[in-house]
């Protein structure tokens, strides 16, 4: 479940996010829709605990996974090795491990890359990848940052029909200003302007 | 004694002033051309940084005395000196001048002449790098050992390297040492905040604005500026290559080769020691005290002279008295190299750790990544190549390295840079010729093969991407 009670933050002189308060609940999934500079990827940032509020309180219980903007894969990692090195606490044995690696990079479609590194794949491949990084540790808290945006219509559409099953049983923060993808894939909009929820 | 300082602060004054104006002239060339030239003048201003200042004065010593001037004087030492520092200027001009606000360049350009556009706009804009580069070779010139004793100029270090290879009096030079390392503390303070400002100034606009600035019209055509620069590189280079060039035409390379062999293999075994030392203990430092903010504290060392390391180690190794073992020791030797340079292999891996892209590390923060993990697949590939490039660095001046060495290496441990600066001041001409031609070799292969294996890597990346893109898409 993530809680954001009245959550300021600003950057500088600049002001992000401005007495935002949100819930989701497990088995939610909301779709946070904005302009670019709205505060949508600093609200994410927040719930991930990648950065803290000015003002307010963050709760988000359990495990987070994130597909960031830039999607941030290690660009000296193999697609393989992006899945197993996420799998590292103790749920995972070997076996369970190998497991899950396959099938994530089955579900993908990302089977035939596992030994390239990112630089070697497309921007659609690399989409691919990095929603199968979120996705393989099995998170509570899963945050998408525009999590389609690098892929053609038909790739997107195959996606989200390969992603909602995925969504079921987390509770789900996608930051998007599509709202195709919103309503393909979340069940609440809550739209931001100038850092407030409105 | 306590003349000699302000000979040293005139030296390093008159020193860092020209090497200045030279930078400024070199970096307003440097801008305004093409990609092309500008990259082939960068590599020939960083050769320039990294030629040994023995060969450089014993090459201007000897043009000195063959055209009848007095070589043994201040001004003539700090131009040799400045001709030595130029490129440092260049280089934090260039580097802060990527990050200049376009609209400012372009609006000067459409309102103002063309000098009031350099004069009024761009250089004080780069006035923290200017500044800077001015500190930073005022604190390099203070502490120059090699230039003033080759022409016997009389400034405070040379006076307490003189006394102390009388006396050997080990306090009394560190005594007389102070007043050198105050006002150079007070000068790295002063860079220290110049730094600070640049970086400010430069996170205010992240786009390259090299382009713009390449447009910029300079006052009297851009003619003169690239042969001033031209000219400035040729002095700076041409001396010291055509001494070698001549010195070998008349001289057996391999005798003379083959007879320092010893001095080869000393100078081999402390580059090599003191570059894994500094780099391995750098890493080390990087790794677990990077938080610290230990930067300048590792820097002090390397601008500092290393004649006065030397001195502070001789101090600590008479206070350990019968426990220091290492006195008279290879590893004194390797020691204080790699404390001097330690800070050029840590300032690589902080740089190259900087340009990872943040989204990057926080990836690995929200999967929570063990810390083994993010350093062997995400950090260790950023920072290689970044820590084998400063391995070549430190590995070269080690080579080069004399003033650390003179009164530290070991009985029959002599090093070719101690040779060559030692048969400097007898006039071995054709000798010093050789055997800088062979310390040149041995500096430069490592540096080749780098540059070699990392093209192939390089190549083979591409086939390989080639092969992918081939491919039929899945």
């Amino acid at each position: 479940m993530i809680e954001l009670q009245n959550i300021s933050k600003s950057h500088g002189t600049t002001t992000a996010v401005v007495s935002a308060s949100l819930i989701v609940k497990r088995g939610e999934a909301v779709a946070l829709l904005g302009h670019s500079g709205s505060g949508k990827t600093t609200l994410l940032r927040l719930v991930a605990g990648l950065d803290s509020p000015d003002s307010g309180k963050v709760r988000a219980e359990g495990r987070v996974g994130m597909v960031f903007q830039s999607l941030a894969l290690w660009p000296h990692v193999s697609v393989r090795d992006h899945l197993q090195l996420v799998l590292h606490d103790e749920r995972w044995n070997p076996s369970l491990r190998k497991q899950r690696v396959d099938e994530m990079m089955a579900l993908f479609g990302i089977s035939q890359w596992a030994d390239r590194e990112p630089g070697m794949l497309s921007g659609g491949e690399q989409q691919r990848v990095a929603l199968a990084r979120a996705l393989a540790p099995d998170p509570e808290i899963l945050l998408l940052d525009e999590p389609l945006a690098h892929l053609d219509a038909e790739s997107r559409k195959d996606l989200r029909a390969r992603l909602r099953p995925h969504l079921e049983n987390r509770a789900v923060l996608m930051a998007t200003h599509e709202e195709e993808d919103a309503t393909a894939l979340t069940s609440r909009f809550v739209r931001m302007k100038e850092g407030r929820i409105l | 004694m306590t003349s000699a300082i302000p000979n040293s602060l005139l030296f390093a004054g008159i020193a860092s002033s020209l090497a200045t104006v030279f930078g400024v002239a070199a970096f307003a060339a440097l801008a305004t051309s093409s990609q092309r030239i500008r990259m082939t003048l960068i590599i020939s201003a960083i050769a320039c940084l990294l030629t040994p200042a023995f060969l450089q004065a014993g090459a201007w010593m000897d043009f000195a005395m063959k055209v009848g001037l007095p070589y043994a004087s201040l001004p003539f030492g700090a131009f040799v000196l400045s001709l030595q520092l130029w490129p440092i200027v260049t280089l934090l001009l260039l580097a802060m001048s990527r990050h200049l606000d376009t609209s400012l360049l372009e609006s000067a350009r459409l309102s103002l002449t063309r000098a009031s556009t350099w004069t009024r706009v761009i250089l004080p804009l780069l006035s923290p790098a200017l500044a800077l580069g001015w500190v930073a070779a005022f604190i390099l010139a203070l502490n120059n050992f090699i230039i003033p004793t080759t022409f016997q100029t009389h400034v405070q270090i040379t006076e307490i390297y003189v006394e102390f290879q009388s006396l050997y009096n080990t306090s009394g030079a560190l005594l007389q040492s102070i007043p050198i390392w105050i006002v150079s503390m007070i000068a790295l303070v002063l860079a220290a905040r110049l730094t600070v400002r640049m970086r400010a100034a430069n996170r205010h606009t992240a786009a390259d604005s090299s382009s713009a600035l390449q447009c910029t019209p300079l006052p009297g055509g851009f003619a003169p500026w690239i042969l001033f620069s031209l000219v400035l590189l040729g002095l700076s280079i041409v001396p010291p290559l055509s001494r070698i060039i001549t010195a070998c035409c008349h001289e057996n390379i391999w005798t003379s080769l083959q007879l320092a062999r010893p001095q080869f293999g000393a100078s081999l075994a402390y580059a090599v020691g003191s570059t894994v030392l500094a780099t391995s203990l750098a890493c080390v430092v990087w790794i677990f005290c990077r938080k610290w903010k230990l930067e300048w504290v590792l820097a002090t060392p390397f601008i500092l002279s290393g004649f006065f390391l030397g001195v502070l180690l001789i101090a600590i190794s008479q206070w350990a008295g019968k426990y220091a073992w290492w006195q008279g020791t290879w590893t004194l030797v390797i020691a204080a190299l790699a404390i001097r340079f330690i800070w050029i292999p840590y300032k690589a891996a902080a740089t190259a750790h900087s340009r990872i892209n943040s989204d990057i590390l926080d990836a690995a923060q929200i999967f929570r990544l063990p810390r083994s993990s993010v350093l062997r697949f995400i950090e260790w590939p950023a920072l290689r190549p970044s820590l084998l490039a400063a391995a070549w660095v430190v590995y070269v001046l080690a080579l080069w390295d004399v003033e650390t060495l003179v009164m530290i290496y070991p009985p029959g441990g002599e090093p070719v840079s101690l040779r060559i600066y030692q048969l400097l001041h007898y006039g071995y001409d054709a000798q010093v010729g050789v055997l800088s031609l062979g310390l040149l070799a041995m500096g430069i292969a490592p540096g080749l093969a780098l540059l070699f294996f990392r093209s192939h890597s390089a190549n083979s990346v591409h086939s390989v991407q080639k092969l992918r893109i081939s491919s039929p898409a899945s």
